[in-house]
Parts: C-alpha cells; sequence; structure tokens
C-alpha cells in the first residue's frame, strides 16, 4: 500500500510540474508560434507570478533568526493569488513589449534574456523582499488535510492543474482560432503585408506578449502552489526558457496541443533521468542528470535543422 | 596603347607621389586620430577629477574596469564578427569560452605545460570547433532568418555546458600559474601581475591584431565585403564560403582566449561563460551588431559601467542612504540596463549607423498609437466640403 | 492648408521627398491622380516609382513634402489607418500571408471584423460569428471574380507566381478601398491571365475605383491607361495620355546568376553556364555590375578596388587551399603590390575619386559610387562585362563620362553587354543593340541601325 501510493504521488508529481510547463509552453506558443515574437524571458515572467503569488498567498511570516522575512505575508485565498499573478506578470510583459515588440527577433531574443536575468539578481539579492536564496516556504496546498495525506494531496494538486488547463486549453484554442489569432498568424508570415491589410500591428503585438506573460505568471502561480516553496536559482534558470522552447519546437509551432505534448514529452524526460538515479552507481547519477539536458540540447539541433514545423505540423485552417 | 595597363603609369617618381596622394590623411581619417584623442583625454580626465574628489583608491575601479573591459571586448569581437557575416546572434558563445577555458586546464594541468601552451593549443582546437560548427550545424541553417540558428546555437550550448559537467568536473578550477603578490600602489590600490597585465595586453594584442586583419589583410578585407553585402561579394568573385569558415575559426578562437582570461582574473567552472554572455551581448549591441571597432567601444561602456557602478552602489548600500542589501551584487545588471536603453534609443548601436532602410519610429509615437492618441502626426483634414 | 492642386484629384502628392543613405530614391515628386481612372506609373529602374508606392501607402515616411488622399493629409500616417481611409497596395513581389489559405488571406483584407477584437470575442460573439460568416461570402464572391475560387483552401505559399498576383488583388479588394496602387500588376502572369486581369480592372474602375499602377508592358499601359506619369530620378517628367507620353519602358533582368533562369539555357563560349555559381562566373571571365548596391559601403574606395581583383590574386605565402579558386592562367596572377598598383592606375582614369580613396565608399554620393563600381570592374579585364544600368541616378554630365569609360573597356578587348533605358547615347556607342520587351525581342540590329529604324525611333527614343 505504501509503494502504490508512493509511486502514484510521484506520478502525479510529474503530471503537474509537467501541467505547469504546458502553461509556459501554451504561453510561449502564443508569442512565437502565433506571432513571430521569439521570447527569450520566459523564466523571468514566471519568476514574477510565482513571486507574487507566494506574497500573496503565505501567511505574515516576519523575519526571524536565519529567516530574513519577505514582503507580503497577506495570506489571501489561491485564486486571488492567481489572479494577482496574472495582472502582475501581464503588466510586466506590456511594460517589456513596449520597447521591445518592435526590434528585430534577435535583438528582443537578447533584450527579453537580459530582463529574466536582471529579475533573478534581483531575487536573489533583495532579501527583505523576497528572501534571498533561502527563498519563500509555506505556500498552502489547495486543501489541507489533517492529518496530513500525501497521496490525497498529490491528487488535489492533480485535479486542479488539470482543471486548470483543460480550461486555459479551451480558452486559448477559443482566442487563438478566431479571427484575431488569424491576425496574429498574418503578423508572423508578413507584419508588413498585415499593416497595409489595415492591422495596428503593434497593438496586437503588445496584447499577445502581455497575454503570453499573464500565462506564465500562472504557471509561476501554479508551480509555487503545488511545490510549496519558492526560490530563485534554480527554478527560474535560463534552462527553463530553453527547455520551453524545446517543448513548443517538438510539438510544432501554432499548435496548441503540440505545446502540451511537448510538455509532456520534455519534462518527462527530466522525470525519467530523476527517477533512472536510484537505479545508477553513485559516481554516474550526476552524468544521467546533466545527460538530459544535452539530449535536450541535440533535440534543438536536430529537430531546428530537419524538422523545424514540429513533429505535429501546424494544421491548415479550412474556412468553410 | 591602353591607359588601363601598368606599364603606362608612368615613372617610379610619379607613382610615388600617387602612393602619398593615397595615403594622405582624408578629414574622415583625420577626424577619428582626433575623435580618439577627444577620448583618451575625456577618460583620463574623468579619472583625475574622480582620484583627487574621492581619493586615489578610487582608481582601484578604473583598473577592475579596464580588465573586465579587454576580457568582453576579446569576446565581443569575436561574436560580432560572426554576426556581421552569418547574420544571427550565437548563444552558444559564453559557452564556447567556457570550452577554450577547459581545454587550456587541461593543458595545464595534466600535461603540466604553463598556461601560454594551453592558451595556444585551445586556440587552436577551438578555430576547429568553429569550422565543425559552421560545416555541421550552420550552414544548413542559411537563409531561414535570425530564430532557426539562435535556437540551434542554444542548443550547442546546452550540449558543451552539460558535456563539461557530466564529465564530471562540476567542481571549480584554478589555472596553475606562478603564485605571485598585488603589487600595492596606495593602500586600496594595487596592481596585479598576471590578473591586470595579463588582461590588459592580451586584450590589447588581439584589438590590434584583428584591426591589422581586417584593415591589412585580403581575408579581412574580404570578410569586411562579406559582412557587407553578401550577394555583391559573391559576384565579385570573393569565395564567400572559405571567408565565412575562416570568420568561424577567428570567432571561436577569440572565445578560447576570452575564456582563458576570464578563468585568470576568477574561476573555471561550467558556467562561467555563460554567465558573461549577456554581458558580451550587451557590448556587441552598445557598439553596433557586425562592427568590431563597435564592439571595441561597447566593451569599454559595459566594463566601464559595471565596475565603476560598485563604488556608487556601495554607497547606495549604506544604511543611511537607502540601505540596498548585497548592493554591490546589481553591478552585474548595470550594463543591461545601458543595453536596453541603446536598443530603445539606437538599436544599431552608438557607434553604429542606422540602416538605409529602416523605417524609423520612434519610441514616443509607438506609445501614442498605443494609447490611441495621436501626438505628432494626427490627421489633418481641410474644411468640411474640402476644394 | 494648401491653395495647390485640383479639388477633383482622389490623390495628390506634393513634392514628395525620401532618400536612402544619400542617395535620393525620391526627390521632390509632384502628382496627382483623378477618381475613377487607371493612372500608370512608368520609368526606369531606380526612377523611385516603388519607393514612392510605398511613401504614399505610408511604410515609409517621407523626409518631406506632402501627400493628400481625398482632402486629408496621409504623409506621416501609418499604414494602418490610410487603408482605413480607402487606399490600398500590391507589391511588385507578392507578399502572401504564405501559411494561410487563400480564403483566410482575403478575410483578413476586411477593414471591419468585430471577432479581430479581442474584448469582442466574449462580449458580442453573435456579432463575431456574423460578421465572420458574411466576409466569408463576399470572399467567396471576389475570389469568383478573380477565378481563384477552386484555390480557396489551398495554402497561399503553393500558388503560382501569377495566382499570386491574383490573391494581392483580391485581398486588395476586400479592404473596400477608393484607390488601389498596383506595382506591376501583370508582371509574371502569363498573357490570358494578364488581359483577364486587366479586364477585371477595368468593370472594377466602373464601379468607380481609381487605379494608380507601375507597369513595364507597354502594352497594358497604351490601351489600359487613361493616363501615364513618367517618372525619372525620383520626379515626374511626363504626364498625359497614353498616345501623347513617348517613353523608353525597356526593362532587362540581368541574365547573371544572381537571378537563376528557370527555364532555358545561357551559353559562355559553347560552354552552359545556367545557374552556375556567380563566383565560378568571374573566374570564366564574366564580370557583373549591378545597377545599385554595387559597392562595399565600410571598404574604403581603395579597398573596394582590390576586392575586385581578388580571383587574380597570388598569394604571397604558397598555401594549398589558396590553389583553389585562383585562375588557371598562371600569367594573369597579380600579387598583392601589382593590385594596388593597378588600383591606383584604374583611379587614375576616375580624377574625380582621387581625392576619396581612403574614403569609405558607402559615403560617396551615387554617382560617385557608380564610378567606384565601375572601376572596380575594370580590375579584372573580363572577357564579357555585364553592366545593369550604368547611367541610373546619374547628373547628364556623368552619364557622358561613364559611358566614356565604357568604350576605354570596349577597346581593350572586353565585350560590354550594357542594359540601359537611355537609348539614344546607349545605342551611339553599341555595337549591336536588341530591344526588350516583356522578356522577348522586340528589335535587334546594330546601334546605328536601330537608331535610324523609324519604328524604334517612335517608341523608344521620343520621336
Amino acid at each position: 500500500m505504501a509503494i502504490d501510493t508512493g509511486i502514484l504521488i510521484n506520478v502525479g508529481f510529474f503530471v503537474y510540474v509537467s501541467i505547469v510547463f504546458a502553461i509556459l509552453a501554451l504561453g510561449f506558443n502564443l508569442q512565437w508560434g502565433y506571432s513571430g515574437l521569439f521570447n527569450a524571458g520566459i523564466a523571468g515572467f514566471f519568476l514574477i507570478g510565482a513571486y507574487t503569488a507566494a506574497f500573496a498567498i503565505t501567511p505574515r511570516t516576519p523575519p526571524s533568526v536565519g529567516y530574513p522575512g519577505h514582503l507580503g505575508g497577506f495570506d489571501l485565498p489561491l485564486p486571488v493569488g492567481a489572479v494577482l499573478a496574472m495582472v502582475a506578470s501581464g503588466a510586466v510583459a506590456a511594460l517589456v513589449a513596449l520597447p521591445t515588440v518592435r526590434l528585430r527577433a534577435d535583438y528582443l531574443a537578447i533584450a527579453t534574456l537580459a530582463f529574466a536575468e536582471v529579475l533573478r539578481i534581483v531575487a536573489i539579492n533583495l532579501e527583505s523582499i523576497t528572501a534571498g536564496t533561502i527563498g519563500i516556504p509555506g505556500l498552502s496546498p489547495p486543501i489541507v488535510f489533517n492529518p496530513p495525506n500525501g497521496f490525497l494531496n498529490a491528487m488535489v494538486k492533480l485535479g486542479v492543474s488539470a482543471a486548470i488547463l483543460l480550461g486555459l486549453f479551451m480558452t486559448l484554442h477559443f482566442i487563438a482560432e478566431s479571427p484575431w489569432g488569424r491576425v496574429l498568424r498574418a503578423i508572423r508570415d508578413d507584419e508588413e503585408a498585415t499593416m497595409a491589410l489595415g492591422k495596428n500591428t503593434f497593438q496586437y503585438k503588445l496584447q499577445v506578449f502581455a497575454i503570453g506573460g499573464a500565462l506564465m505568471g500562472l504557471a509561476g502561480w501554479l508551480f509555487a502552489v503545488t511545490i510549496n516553496y519558492v526560490e530563485p536559482s534554480g527554478s527560474f534558470a535560463p534552462t527553463v526558457t530553453f527547455s520551453v522552447w524545446v517543448m513548443v519546437i517538438v510539438g510544432g509551432a501554432g499548435n496548441l496541443r503540440g505545446s502540451i505534448v511537448g510538455a509532456f514529452v520534455i519534462y518527462g524526460l527530466e522525470w525519467l533521468s530523476v527517477q533512472l538515479k536510484d537505479f545508477v552507481p553513485n559516481q554516474f547519477k550526476d552524468t544521467v542528470f546533466y545527460t538530459r539536458l544535452m539530449i535536450v540540447g541535440i533535440l534543438l539541433i536536430v529537430l531546428i535543422i530537419y524538422r523545424p514545423e514540429g513533429i505535429l505540423r501546424e494544421k491548415k485552417r479550412i474556412l468553410r | 596603347m591602353s591607359p588601363l595597363s601598368q606599364e603606362n603609369l608612368s615613372s617610379e617618381a610619379a607613382l610615388g607621389s600617387r602612393w602619398r596622394e593615397a595615403f594622405r590623411p582624408t578629414p574622415r581619417v583625420r577626424r577619428l586620430f582626433f575623435r580618439g584623442l577627444l577620448t583618451v583625454a575625456i577618460f583620463v580626465g574623468f579619472f583625475a577629477s574622480l582620484a583627487t574628489l574621492f581619493g586615489i583608491a578610487i582608481l582601484q575601479y578604473a583598473i577592475a574596469g579596464l580588465r573586465v573591459s579587454s576580457i568582453v571586448i576579446v569576446a565581443a569581437i569575436g561574436l560580432t564578427l560572426i554576426y556581421g557575416i552569418r547574420g544571427f546572434a550565437n548563444f552558444a558563445y559564453g559557452d564556447l569560452m567556457t570550452l577554450g577555458a577547459y581545454i587550456a586546464l587541461l593543458v595545464n594541468l595534466n600535461a603540466a605545460l604553463s598556461i601560454f601552451w594551453g592558451a595556444l593549443v585551445s586556440f587552436l582546437v577551438l578555430a576547429v570547433v568553429g569550422i565543425l560548427l559552421e560545416l555541421l550545424i550552420f550552414a544548413r541553417l542559411e537563409g531561414r532568418g535570425p530564430v532557426a540558428p539562435i535556437v540551434a546555437s542554444v542548443g550547442v550550448g546546452l550540449i558543451i555546458q552539460n558535456g563539461i559537467r557530466a564529465i564530471g568536473t562540476t567542481q571549480q578550477w584554478l589555472f596553475q600559474v606562478p603564485a605571485i603578490q598585488e603589487i600595492p600602489i596606495v593602500p586600496g590600490l594595487g596592481f596585479h601581475w598576471i590578473r591586470d597585465a595579463t588582461t590588459l595586453v592580451v586584450g590589447f594584442a588581439f584589438m590590434i591584431s584583428v584591426h591589422v586583419l581586417l584593415t591589412y589583410t585580403n581575408l579581412g578585407k574580404a570578410m569586411r565585403a562579406t559582412a557587407d553585402n553578401l550577394e555583391l561579394a559573391k559576384a565579385t568573385g570573393i569565395d564567400t564560403k572559405r571567408v565565412t569558415y575562416a570568420a568561424w575559426a577567428v570567432s571561436c578562437s577569440f572565445a578560447s582566449t576570452a575564456g582563458i582570461l576570464l578563468g585568470l582574473i576568477g574561476v573555471i567552472r561550467p558556467t562561467m561563460g555563460f554567465e558573461v554572455l549577456l554581458l558580451v551581448f550587451a557590448a556587441v549591441i552598445v557598439g553596433g551588431i557586425g562592427s568590431p571597432y563597435g564592439a571595441v567601444l561597447g566593451g569599454l561602456v559595459i566594463g566601464f559601467s559595471q565596475e565603476m557602478s560598485v563604488p556608487v552602489l556601495v554607497w547606495l548600500g549604506r544604511p543611511d542612504v537607502i540601505g540596498l542589501e548585497h548592493s554591490t551584487a546589481y553591478k552585474v545588471a548595470i550594463p543591461f540596463i545601458v543595453m536596453i536603453a541603446v536598443l530603445i534609443f539606437r538599436p544599431w548601436g552608438i557607434a553604429g549607423r542606422p540602416p538605409a532602410f529602416a523605417r524609423r519610429v520612434f519610441l514616443v509615437e509607438k506609445l501614442s498609437e498605443a494609447i490611441g492618441r495621436r501626438i505628432r502626426f494626427a490627421p489633418r483634414t481641410e474644411g468640411e466640403e474640402g476644394g | 492648408m494648401t491653395e495647390m492642386g485640383n479639388g477633383q484629384a482622389i490623390l495628390r502628392v506634393e513634392s514628395v521627398r525620401k532618400s536612402f543613405g544619400g542617395i535620393n530614391a525620391v526627390d521632390g515628386c509632384t502628382l496627382s491622380v483623378n477618381p475613377q481612372s487607371v493612372t500608370g506609373l512608368i520609368g526606369p529602374n531606380g526612377a523611385g516609382k516603388s519607393t514612392l508606392f510605398n511613401l504614399i501607402a505610408g511604410l515609409y515616411r517621407p523626409d518631406g513634402g506632402e501627400i493628400w488622399f481625398n482632402n486629408t493629409r496621409i504623409d506621416g500616417l501609418p499604414p494602418y489607418e490610410i487603408v482605413h481611409l480607402g487606399l490600398t497596395k500590391t507589391w511588385q513581389i507578392p507578399h502572401e500571408l504564405r501559411n494561410m489559405t487563400v480564403l483566410e488571406n482575403l478575410v483578413l483584407g476586411a477593414k471591419h471584423n468585430a471577432g479581430e477584437h479581442l474584448l469582442n470575442l466574449f462580449i458580442q460573439p453573435g456579432k463575431v460569428r456574423q460578421d465572420e460568416k458574411s466576409l466569408r461570402v463576399r470572399a467567396r464572391e471576389v475570389l469568383r471574380a478573380t477565378q481563384l475560387e477552386s484555390l480557396a483552401n489551398e495554402h497561399a505559399k503553393a500558388l503560382s507566381g501569377g495566382q499570386k498576383k491574383l490573391l494581392e488583388l483580391a485581398r486588395a479588394m476586400m479592404t473596400e478601398p477608393a484607390l488601389i496602387l498596383l506595382d506591376e500588376p501583370v508582371a509574371g502572369v502569363n498573357p490570358t491571365l494578364a488581359g483577364s486581369l486587366m479586364d477585371l480592372i477595368d468593370r472594377l474602375r466602373r464601379d468607380g475605383r481609381t487605379f494608380f499602377l507601375i507597369e513595364h508592358d507597354m502594352n497594358v499601359v497604351m490601351n489600359r491607361c487613361d493616363r501615364v506619369i513618367v517618372m525619372h530620378q525620383g520626379r515626374t517628367i511626363a504626364e498625359g495620355t497614353p498616345a501623347s507620353v513617348k517613353a523608353n519602358p525597356t526593362l532587362i533582368k540581368t541574365i547573371f546568376g544572381l537571378l537563376r533562369p528557370t527555364a532555358g539555357r545561357v551559353a559562355f563560349q559553347g560552354e552552359d553556364i545556367t545557374g552556375m555559381h556567380p563566383r565560378d562566373l568571374v573566374l570564366k571571365g564574366l564580370a557583373y555590375v549591378p545597377q545599385s548596391n554595387n559597392t562595399f559601403p565600410s571598404l574604403t574606395v581603395l579597398e573596394n578596388l582590390e576586392m575586385g581583383a581578388i580571383t587574380r590574386r597570388t598569394s604571397p605565402i604558397p598555401m594549398p587551399w589558396n590553389r583553389r579558386g585562383t585562375l588557371p592562367d598562371r600569367s594573369r596572377q597579380m600579387t598583392d603590390a601589382q593590385i594596388r598598383r593597378r588600383a591606383i592606375g584604374t583611379l587614375n582614369l576616375f580624377p574625380n575619386l582621387r581625392p576619396k580613396v581612403r574614403e569609405r565608399a558607402g559615403a560617396l554620393s551615387g554617382g560617385e559610387q557608380q564610378m567606384v563600381a565601375l572601376a572596380k570592374s575594370m580590375m579584372l579585364d573580363p572577357d564579357v562585362l555585364l553592366i545593369d544600368e550604368p547611367s541610373a541616378g546619374l547628373a547628364p554630365k556623368l552619364v557622358d563620362m561613364v559611358f566614356s569609360k565604357i568604350v576605354e573597356i570596349n577597346g581593350k578587348g572586353t565585350a560590354v553587354v550594357m542594359v540601359e533605358q537611355n537609348a539614344k547615347k546607349a545605342l551611339a556607342i553599341a555595337n549591336r543593340g536588341y530591344i526588350l520587351e516583356t522578356g522577348r525581342n522586340r528589335f535587334e540590329g546594330t546601334g546605328p541601325q536601330l537608331l535610324q529604324d523609324p519604328n524604334v525611333a517612335k517608341l523608344y527614343l521620343g520621336g
């Protein structure tokens, strides 16, 4: 019995972290896959969402010995935290987009990557607000069981994140496959032509960048709530951004379902590498982990050369 | 006899005068010379006034700025060469620097040879790596826009960085160099032969050598021509493929040297290069993408803005000012702020020229469009009925 | 605002200027277009026609001057607002939205579609559906009129060049424009399709729309336009009815390797060189001076010339890899010093360049850059030299000088093939002339023969 739930808890963990990545991938797909805005600062918007959630949701934690304390501690309900995370990330994304979305794809990538790195530096060093590398613990799960029950806890998280993903997917599908989404794809194909067809392309780019940022913020909230802990150095490193790229490229740019599949496949690879650790000799434990990241690198190169449209191609939209 | 043949070029003496005429400093050369003098004068004046105002110890930050600048300059020149010729941002560049440092380390520790030999081996190996990268990966992505090669280069970076980790060296290493002490000048201001002098000398030497390469060799001129106009370069008969391979070799061997210098002033670890990648990008963008001379200027701006911000940040960290914790840690954020400012107001760089066909749309107009107000270009309508 | 122009004109362009990097693409252009007309805009390559269209449509911002559309001043307005006022344009090279279907391309052209505003999707779903439905019906009607109906659900990238041109026009129609700027609507379209396209334009004009088109096809210009405006060097130099305007609309695309032919064969000294790499062509003795962008802007004048001889350079240090790509004939190789001496000698033929040998070519004027390009091509003694419109954008005095240089080059034993609008001057120095129209030979003969041919004189030499 104990072993059974252990495996299930583990699988549950895999599923809800995959869902966090799936939401990140959906946000990035909206920005890049649909509109051609190449965002390299995914980790930054993810971070804003996670920290906003942590500030809003956690109970008040005054500084104590060995803990510098952090901003907020408003003890707000989880859904309010989600809304705040989305608003904060979306607003910052819009601000970042104002000067940068008109830049060429490579400039945009460098500028957003720099933005995310600055945020991470701030999160690490501004201890009185973020608690620095110690991080913010104590984000309560959706339902607190008494006595604590790991299995039920994992299943509740799984259920909540699955419901969120389903809702998001349906909403995004609705807006991305609407006339609005069609304008986005037109911008990706040829911005000048789209402008000459009477569309204010700048406004669309601003909107989609903000919506994508808000989605990443939501992913940050979900991540903080499911892991119950926020810390800056590992969770929001640029490798998160790169992993999301692979997920979207594997799934196919401009294909929302593909992004979800890609997230499960690529995060599955990481999860497997962690599971494998128990079966390899000690001296190779790290090797397994780093080999995973090398595989991500190889996948990026091979896919971009041989199958840039992704494993699941973007579908042709037949209008009746 | 046709006026074109070489025999018809009149006497040697006349030729000599023509030569003199060809090398007579033109207004542009004179302008450049005076601008250079002015820059140096501004720098000297700036630091002299700093030293008189805050004491001579403040020059420690200037030395640190020079040190960081020279490393960033070497890296930025290498990065900008490929940016100019292949038209994409090489995100693997930081990890190529790491690779260079590790190869030198291997020679330095295992073969117990001086770091000089390590640097030489690493220089050559990285040149080959660069050629292989173009051959195996980036040549296949030609004409696919800027995003595809960026993605591929991130892949290359991940492979290098994690390959180094997987082989088992996640720990930090130091080069085996003679242990020497810092030479104190005044309390708080010292000079270290390896850390300071080496980086400065190597940085300067690479700057000069790239200038010689680009101005006095046919390969260098062909590189500039290819970066200017690929189609015309082909039509002129320049072997653009060979030029591209050469640019990769130069770019990656510069990465190796920059990585080794980075290892000399700090420690060697798998993320060392990636951590400075953005600094190098910042230098390239600030100076104007594709221009090696811009990279030098950008490197100076970035290196100095990072290191000279330290005393300011220290001041900000004082409890009686704003009491910013770990305030000096923010010095790495300063270059990005400079870079983003340049991207917004002068995307073609402070030394670059605006592209001929850029549709210049300024932030103010864009903002006004976004909020739906027209600040400068309101539609003006002739009377009610018109003509 | 201003007293100028007649009130009936639907479009008025008043002394509009635009320059790119020292070259004045549009230089004080003034013209007007009457409503419900088909007005042709003709002129040599590089006269600034396409730039003018981009200025009118708001894709470029003019450096000076005014543009009025239906009594609204539109210069400086963003392109999407200009479209909403009822002015739209098509491109010479189709800008189809590649990864979208033909029908999607068309529906996007509609000015008012509730669903294109994010909030409407949630607030007025009924209106969104209704708009979308009626737009699709309208798009299908337009497709029927343009004979693209069978392709409605194909990706735009799958269309042929001619079909893409039709798609451009169809999409422009969806914006319900009062004035349509067409950039070479029938270039690359087969004659049958071109005919029906022009019939369509006629029909639409009768419905009250105005067309302003750039065209090189003299049939279209002569038979379909009410008025013709001739542009040269960024200004209008003539206008009137087609019969009254006699200009030289010759356009020849170069056969050089930069543009790969889709069919046919190009032979050089008996060898098939179709689609060969440009560098190999240079090695075979075929040099080429493009019409624009023909110098390396960041290289100095001297360096530009040195690059011109790079295929003949021997390395001071013999390296095995330096063998590849040098001329097979060792006697024609030059050392670096010889190349430099030759460069200086060549520059002596261009006295106005001599004080500027160490200047960046990009900083020179358009005429000086043309000189540099010519000098660069003279570094090689090629067997054949292809020159694309050497006189484009040059003042008359400079044109004479360029032509005399070309005669000098020819005197050295180089065969010169040049594409030129200035037919009178070109034919005066040419051994043979070919006059091309829509890609086929129209007239052929020796220079003097052509100069005296009454037909040629009437059509191309201004009577």
